[in-house]
């Protein structure tokens, strides 16, 4: 079944497509596109779970041809009545989790998986996210095994004929919280179930053992997998530091684009976690930095008192840019960023921003800059409405602006122990070059 | 039904059900990880357990055990 997509459907998409490139993200990249099978084949993209909302996003920009469902969470749907609606029409069925809904409740999902099957059957690309709960760092976690009951049900409703495929896919992301981040979906080749329906139909269990054990290795080999969860936090301070972009560099990666980035830090995380790591040394020097709030980038380019007095001219000359574009950004990202640092998990941040963003606040905005302005500006008033996006990328910018400057005058004030702390930095650097085999290329 | 007798009545049960051999289910074993245990399939145990032993379990108390010994235990506790 091919699906024929109204023309709300393609404008919304292209509204989304217009602002989460434009605005939200840096870059977005699709990767492995072509491995997408054509529409009209039942399809099933199993995704690891990075970023709530935004993965799902991610994909339904990836897929351009064709109607993408997604199997998501289940209080999602109780917001308000009005996004209900809003996601059902995109395309989202609530699956229920023991974990966040409760086991009474886990009965529902007979609905979405029988709906889920149907459409399987009937051609339709439906993503899911068997992890159940996003994860807070780049790990692959547990998989439940509905995603393979429903693919093999579907199965077994067209008496074992219709051919299912998985698709792996794998979310990647730069940093997680915040506007103007890079990210990247990826898709692996296509696994067809069909060489599993005849064992599957006396072993079951078994062969969604197996099939699961294969989707899950297709998917690590698309994302940044870090096992080490011990370690985690000192893992990705070594990865996100000067070191892991000075390894991309030598593995012939470009650090700055996202997806080669990815494959560098993949095999500086495999040999880190192979290696004999001096993790205490690693920790200490990172927690220092915490505690004295400086940032990577200031041991290699060092802040002197120039430097801030420009970054301080140039707040004060943009500042009445800054004053205008208050309004819609306070609204658009200020209270959200805010509101979700407090939050017990602020993986919920990009939740918060985008769906509120493109579908309340800025198109809300827009109206009220109109009907504030016309009387005094007339057509004018439309250039501001359109301009606001912009101006929420320039305060979002311009606040970044604000806190180097204040993170460079910190440096500047800690004094002797930035410098010590940027000899520990290098030693430990120095340290690692060796231990990872830096010279053994590739 | 003595701690044994039960405990080699589930084995058995849970090996067949999960399609596992049963030197598998050791007791040291841990249950989410040999038996794969999602949700759906956390029910299935349930009903297999409440089957061979009459015992009811809820799930969240079942996915607080770590291994068989400890739902051996928790069961007989119950019996």
């Amino acid at each position: 079944m091919k699906d024929n997509l109204s023309l709300g459907y393609k404008a919304t998409k292209a509204y989304f497509r217009l602002m989460i490139n434009g605005l939200f993200y840096r870059r977005y990249y699709s990767v492995g596109v072509e491995n997408v099978p054509p529409p009209g084949t039942p399809t099933l993209v199993v995704s690891d779970h990075q970023n709530c909302l935004n993965d799902a996003l991610g994909v339904l920009l990836a897929i351009n041809d064709r109607k993408v469902r997604f199997i998501a969470r289940a209080d999602a749907f109780t917001i308000n009545r009005l996004f209900t609606k809003f996601i059902l029409w995109v395309g989202l069925l609530p699956a229920f989790r023991m974990m966040y809904q409760g086991e009474e409740q886990l009965c529902k999902n007979q609905e979405t998986f029988r709906l889920s099957e149907q459409n399987l059957l009937n051609g339709c690309t439906i993503t899911i996210y068997p992890e159940a709960g996003h994860q807070t760092r780049h790990w692959l976690g547990f998989f439940s095994h509905g995603y393979l009951r429903m693919a093999f049900e579907a199965a077994r409703m067209s008496g074992f004929e219709k051919e299912i495929f998985i698709l792996p896919s794998c979310n990647h992301y730069s940093k997680y919280n915040g506007l103007r981040n890079d990210m990247l979906v990826r898709f692996g080749k296509p696994i067809s179930l069909k060489p599993y329906y005849e064992r599957f139909q006396t072993r079951p269990r078994t062969v969604r053992r197996e099939v699961n054990n294969l989707v899950r290795a297709r998917i690590r080999e698309l994302m940044l997998d870090v096992t080490d969860l011990e370690h985690y936090d000192d893992i990705d301070f070594i990865r996100r530091s000067r070191f892991g972009s000075d390894f991309a560099c030598y593995f012939g990666k470009n650090p700055d684009l996202l997806p080669e980035r990815l494959e560098a830090d993949r095999e500086l995380v495999a040999r880190i976690q192979a290696g004999n790591i001096p993790f205490d040394e690693v920790r200490a020097v990172r927690e220092e930095m915490e505690r004295l709030r400086l940032e990577d980038r200031q041991f290699d380019r060092q802040p002197t008192v120039l430097n801030v007095v420009g970054q301080a001219l140039l707040l004060m000359v943009t500042l009445p840019l800054a004053v205008l574009a208050i309004w819609p950004s306070v609204l658009c990202w200020v209270i959200p960023h805010h509101y979700s640092n407090k939050m017990e998990d602020n993986m919920f941040e990009g939740t918060l921003l985008l769906p509120i963003d493109l579908l309340v606040i800025i198109p809300l905005s827009f109206v009220i800059t109109v009907l504030a302005e016309w009387h005094w500006l007339g057509a004018w008033s439309l250039v501001h409405a359109f301009a606001l996006p912009l101006l929420c990328v320039f305060e979002w910018y311009w606040c970044r602006l604000w806190k180097r400057m204040c993170a460079d005058i910190r440096y500047l004030k800690a004094g002797h122990r930035a410098k010590e702390l940027k000899d520990k930095r290098e030693l430990i650097f120095t340290k690692l070059k060796s231990i990872l085999q830096w010279t053994n290329k590739k | 039904m003595d701690k044994q007798e039960m405990i080699d009545k589930l084995r058995a049960a849970i090996a067949e059900e999960f399609e596992l051999e049963e030197k598998d289910i050791t007791p040291e074993a841990p249950i989410k990880e040999t038996l794969d245990l999602d949700s759906l399939s956390l029910v299935d145990l349930i009903a297999l357990i409440e089957a061979q032993t009459g015992v009811k379990l809820k799930g969240v108390e079942v996915t607080h055990i770590i291994n068989f010994e400890g739902l051996y235990d928790f069961i007989y506790e119950r019996l």
